[in-house]
């Protein structure tokens, strides 16, 4: 059959599967979607476990389905799903030989994208004070309105006081409220991925970086979500044992 | 096609390795590990494990028998004729994919 729109509606259980003769369609879970093209079933899982699909199913464009059983598509279901095996193998942590490349980062160098929107802002927040607790109330001092500001003197203190942990509490905190009232995840991942870097001694700052790093890549539909799940898992038992 | 013993804690097969064998549980208990995640298999519903077998792919699992434990072992093409169109095959691509959909996060 031939179509466009939705195959199966959200909660529904579906009764038949079906697979991709031509055409692309559309599946969403857990806010990741998957676009599923010829020779893919749709709604696999749902079908085979007989659970109500999340949200729709739709054909992006002209599709064509046909209907099959899984009797005699068993090997193709097989290697489908095999295929999302490998997903679990690329997104799991050895627990033994926890690294730093688990992190994953897509670059380290995170200062370049900071310091640009620094000077496409051309913000002057001035020299950060020489003393450590006159340099925290300065940037304690500035609001919402300076946030630009607020993470390049941030960025600035963790290298001046690079053994302070308040450089880690600041990072987070300052990659939260970036998060929240400018809604830029860039800056606020390299923040964060900057805690990790420069404080992999301070365990529980680690593990607030992580889980907010699993939140961030959770919403935007990156399986990276799953890794820093992971990590945030190790690190809480490590915490658990410190403790 | 064989029957075969597993004692407590004897490894059945490692993610990784290319294997040879789909086993079907006869008796005991099997925990079946995918990533970090740990699965438990009984004789209760007949299920076989090991299907990566069936595309000549390396195991995705690590199987670990809990108790004694009886199984069946058979190559693929035994599987293919004896099991994969009955009950046994369709849960073993249910369970199959029901551990895959956890270890995702899907359910």
């Amino acid at each position: 059959m031939r179509l466009e729109g939705t195959i199966f509606k959200a909660g529904e259980v579906p009764k038949r599967l079906f697979k991709i003769v031509f055409g692309t369609v559309r599946e969403t879970r857990r806010k990741t979607y998957h676009d599923l093209t010829n020779g893919d079933f749709v709604a696999l899982f749902e079908y085979l476990l007989q659970i109500p699909v999340e949200e729709d199913i739709v054909a992006l464009e002209e599709t064509e389905l046909v209907e099959v059983s899984w009797e005699d598509e068993y090997l193709n279901i097989l290697g489908k799903v095999y295929d999302l095996r490998e997903i679990i193998s690329q997104t799991s942590v050895d627990v033994e030989r926890i690294v730093l490349d688990d992190f994953q980062f897509e670059e380290t160098n995170f200062d370049e994208y900071l310091d640009q929107v620094e000077a496409l802002l051309t913000l002057s927040a001035g020299e950060l004070p020489d003393d450590k607790d006159d340099a925290v109330k300065l940037i304690e001092s500035l609001e919402e309105d300076r946030l630009i500001t607020k993470v390049n003197l941030v960025k600035k203190f963790v290298e001046k006081f690079p053994n302070e942990e308040i450089g880690a509490k600041m990072l987070i905190e300052t990659a939260a409220k970036v998060y929240i009232v400018l809604g830029d995840k860039y800056i606020s991942k390299a923040l964060l991925k900057k805690v990790l870097f420069l404080f992999p001694d301070s365990p529980s700052y680690c593990l607030e970086a992580v889980k907010t790093l699993e939140s961030i890549y959770k919403e935007e539909g990156n399986i990276m979500w799953r890794k820093y799940g992971k990590i945030a898992k190790l690190l809480e038992a490590k915490l658990r044992g410190d403790n | 096609m064989e029957t075969i013993e597993v004692s407590a804690g004897e490894e059945i097969f490692k993610a990784g390795e290319v294997g040879k064998y789909i086993y079907v549980i006869k008796s005991g208990k099997v925990k079946i590990s995918v990533g970090l995640y740990d699965f438990f298999i009984t004789a209760q519903e007949p299920v076989a494990f090991g299907l990566e077998v069936l595309l000549d792919k390396p195991y995705t699992e690590t199987c670990r028998a809990v108790e004694e434990t009886k199984l069946i072992k058979c190559e693929k093409q035994e599987f293919l004729d004896m099991y994969a169109k009955t009950e046994v095959g369709k849960n073993s691509l249910v369970e199959f994919v029901r551990r895959t959909a956890r270890a995702l996060g899907w359910i």
